[in-house]
C-alpha cells in the first residue's frame, strides 16, 4: 500500500510536470497560432471582397448594370455563380454586403452650332457649352464585422482612396462611369 | 566404600548438572528469564529428558538428578527464585542402602527407582518438551509479531496447549491491544527498506481453525495489531515527500512560467502585430463618409428637381449622418469622430478637406 502512495505520489507530480510542461509549450505557441488564425480570417475576408469585386464588374462590363443590392451577407443571384456552394456572404467573424451607391460626375455640354444673322451688321446667336452633372451608379462592396484589426487589415490591402471604414464597417467603392 | 559412592555420586552429580545447564540454556522458560518456578518443577524434569530419543541417557541423568545434594540442586536450578531450589529431593547419605525419594510438586511423582514410574516421568517429560517447544515456537513467532507486526503468527500447531495457563504469550495478546511507538515503525520501515525484513500489507486469517473464544479473541487481537501497524506506517512521514518536493517545485517553476509566457509572451515569440485602426484612418472615414452621403444627396437633386426631405428619400443612407435642410437649395450633413467632434458639411460652401478628398477619390474612380 506505501508502495502505491509512493508511486501515485510521483505519478501526480509527474503528470503536473508534464501539464504544465505543454500548457508552457500551448502559451509559447498561442501568439503564433493567433497571429496564424488572424491572417487565415484576412484571406478568407479578402477572397470573399475580391470575388464580389470582380464578379460585380464583370456583371456591369457586360450588361452595363451593376448587381440587385442585398443586405448584410445577402448574396445576388447574378453573381451566385462566383461563389459556388454559398448561399449566404456570411461567416462568424464578418458579412459581406454588395450595395449600389450614386455620383455625380460633370459631364461636357456641346454648345450648338451658331445660326448666321439675318442682318448682316446683326452680331451672330451663340449659345455657350457648359458642365452639366449626371448621376453615375456606382457599387460598394461593405464588410461588417467588430474586429477592428480585420477593417484596418483591408483598409491597408486596399488603400484609402478606394476604401474607408466608418462605424464598423469597411467600404470598398467600386465604380464607373456610365460612359465607360 | 562410602568414599567411592560419594565419588562416584560425585560424577554422576557433575554429569547430571552439566546435562542439566546445557538443557536450560538450549530451552528456557517461557518467562526467558531462566527462572524456574515452582510450577515449573515438571519442567526442570523434562528438561533433563531433553534427549528424548535415548531413555537411557534421560534415566541416567534423572539418577544424576536424584542424587544431587541440597547445595548442587540449588546451582543447578540457578538464580531462580528459592521455592524452586530444593527440588523435593531428599537424601541420607548416612543412611546405607540410600534411601531415595523424588517427589514431583507438580506431578506428585514418587521416583524410587520404580521402572514404571520412571517411564511415565520420562513419557510426560518428553510430552512437556514438545509442548514446551511448540510453545517457543509460537513465542519466535510473537516476536517475529512485534518486529513485523504486520506479519500476525496465527499458530496453526495442534498440539500447542490452547488454556490461558497453557501460553502466557497468548494472555498478553489477548488482554492487551499492542500498540507501535513512531520509533518502532520508523525503524521497521528503514529494516523494510533496506530488505531485513519483509512487511506484508495482507493479512490473512483462517477462521476455519479457530474454534474457541480464546482463539477468535486471538485472532481479533492480531487484526486490531495489524490495522494499527498499518496506520502508524503511513502516518509515519518518509523521504517519499522530499522527492515530491522538487517535483512539485518544477511543476510549480513550469506552471508560473507557462503563465508568465501567456500574459507576457517574450518579443521573439511574438509575431509582427495586425494592422490597428489610427484616429487619422476613422477622421478619413467620416469625410468620405460625408461626401459620398453628399453624392447620393445631389445625385436626388439632379434627377428630382429637388432636395431630399429626409436621407430615407435618398435611399442609400450611410450610418450616423443627421441630414439637416436648410432651405430648398441648401442643405448640411453631420457626423462625429470618435473624439466627439462634429464634422459638418454644408452644401453652400464645403470645406477644402471634402474638395481634395472628393476630387483624389473620384479621380480614383476615374482610373478604376
Amino acid at each position: 500500500m506505501r508502495r502505491d502512495v509512493r508511486r501515485q505520489g510521483a505519478a501526480t507530480a509527474d503528470v503536473v510536470m508534464v501539464v504544465a510542461g505543454v500548457a508552457l509549450l500551448i502559451a509559447a505557441a498561442m501568439p503564433t497560432l493567433n497571429a496564424r488564425s488572424f491572417q487565415t480570417l484576412v484571406e478568407d475576408a479578402a477572397m470573399d471582397v475580391e470575388t464580389l469585386r470582380s464578379a460585380s464588374e464583370e456583371y456591369f462590363a457586360s450588361t452595363r448594370e451593376w448587381p440587385t443590392p442585398m443586405g448584410p451577407g445577402g448574396l445576388p443571384p447574378e453573381v451566385a455563380t462566383a461563389f459556388p456552394g454559398r448561399t449566404t456572404l456570411t461567416r462568424p467573424e464578418y458579412s459581406v454586403q454588395w450595395r449600389l451607391l450614386e455620383m455625380l460626375e460633370t459631364q461636357e455640354t456641346v454648345a450648338p452650332a451658331a445660326t448666321p444673322p439675318a442682318d448682316a451688321d446683326a452680331v451672330p446667336d451663340s449659345v455657350r457649352g457648359g458642365h452639366l452633372q449626371v448621376p453615375i451608379g456606382i457599387g460598394g462592396v461593405v464588410v461588417r464585422s467588430n474586429s477592428n484589426e480585420l477593417l484596418a487589415e483591408l483598409l491597408a490591402r486596399y488603400g484609402a482612396r478606394a476604401s474607408f471604414v466608418r462605424d464598423s464597417t469597411w467600404t470598398l467603392i467600386v465604380g464607373a462611369t456610365p460612359g465607360l | 566404600m562410602a568414599r567411592k559412592r560419594r565419588k562416584s555420586r560425585s560424577k554422576k552429580q557433575r554429569k547430571a548438572k552439566n546435562a542439566f545447564h546445557a538443557t536450560s540454556t538450549d530451552a528456557p522458560n517461557a518467562d526467558g528469564d531462566g527462572a524456574v518456578s515452582s510450577d515449573e518443577t515438571v519442567d526442570e524434569a523434562s528438561v533433563v529428558a531433553i534427549d528424548d530419543e535415548d531413555e537411557t541417557s534421560i534415566a541416567a541423568a534423572l539418577s544424576g538428578v536424584v542424587a544431587l545434594d541440597e547445595k548442587d540442586a540449588a546451582d543447578v536450578v540457578g538464580a531462580g527464585p528459592e521455592e524452586t531450589e530444593p527440588e523435593l529431593l531428599t537424601i541420607d547419605e548416612d543412611d546405607e542402602p540410600h534411601v531415595i525419594s523424588l517427589v514431583d510438586g507438580a506431578t506428585g511423582l514418587s521416583v524410587d527407582g520404580e521402572q514404571e514410574d520412571r517411564e511415565r516421568l520420562i513419557t510426560e517429560a518428553v510430552a512437556f518438551r514438545a509442548a514446551e517447544e511448540a510453545g517457543i515456537d509460537q513465542q519466535l513467532g510473537q516476536d517475529a509479531e512485534e518486529d513485523e507486526v504486520d506479519i500476525v503468527q496465527l499458530g496453526g500447531d495442534e498440539d500447542t496447549p490452547r488454556g490461558h495457563d497453557a501460553n502466557p504469550i497468548e494472555r498478553s495478546v489477548t488482554s492487551a491491544r499492542p500498540s507501535l511507538s513512531r520509533d518502532a515503525v520508523a525503524a521497521l520501515t528503514e529494516m523494510q527498506a533496506q530488505g531485513l525484513i519483509e512487511l506484508p500489507n495482507d493479512l490473512v486469517f483462517d477462521l476455519g481453525e479457530a474454534t474457541t473464544d480464546d482463539e477468535r479473541d486471538r485472532l481479533l487481537a492480531a487484526a486490531l495489531a495489524h490495522v494499527e501497524m498499518q496506520e502508524a506506517r503511513f502516518r509515519v512521514p518518509t523521504a517519499v515527500g522530499r522527492k515530491r518536493s522538487w517535483k512539485g517545485t518544477a511543476a510549480t517553476g513550469l506552471v508560473m512560467l507557462a503563465l508568465l509566457v501567456a500574459v507576457a509572451p517574450p518579443a521573439i515569440l511574438v509575431p509582427d502585430p495586425p494592422a490597428q485602426l489610427t484616429e487619422s484612418d476613422l477622421t478619413y472615414g467620416v469625410i468620405v463618409g460625408l461626401i459620398l452621403q453628399a453624392q447620393q444627396v445631389d445625385a436626388f437633386r439632379a434627377r428630382e428637381q429637388r432636395l431630399p426631405g429626409s436621407l430615407e428619400d435618398v435611399g442609400t443612407v450611410l450610418p450616423d449622418i443627421r441630414y439637416v435642410k436648410s432651405s430648398n437649395r441648401l442643405y448640411q450633413l453631420v457626423a462625429y469622430t470618435s473624439d466627439g467632434i462634429a464634422v459638418v458639411y454644408d452644401s453652400a460652401s464645403p470645406a477644402a478637406i471634402f474638395e481634395r478628398v472628393a476630387q483624389t477619390w473620384v479621380t480614383t474612380q476615374e482610373g478604376a
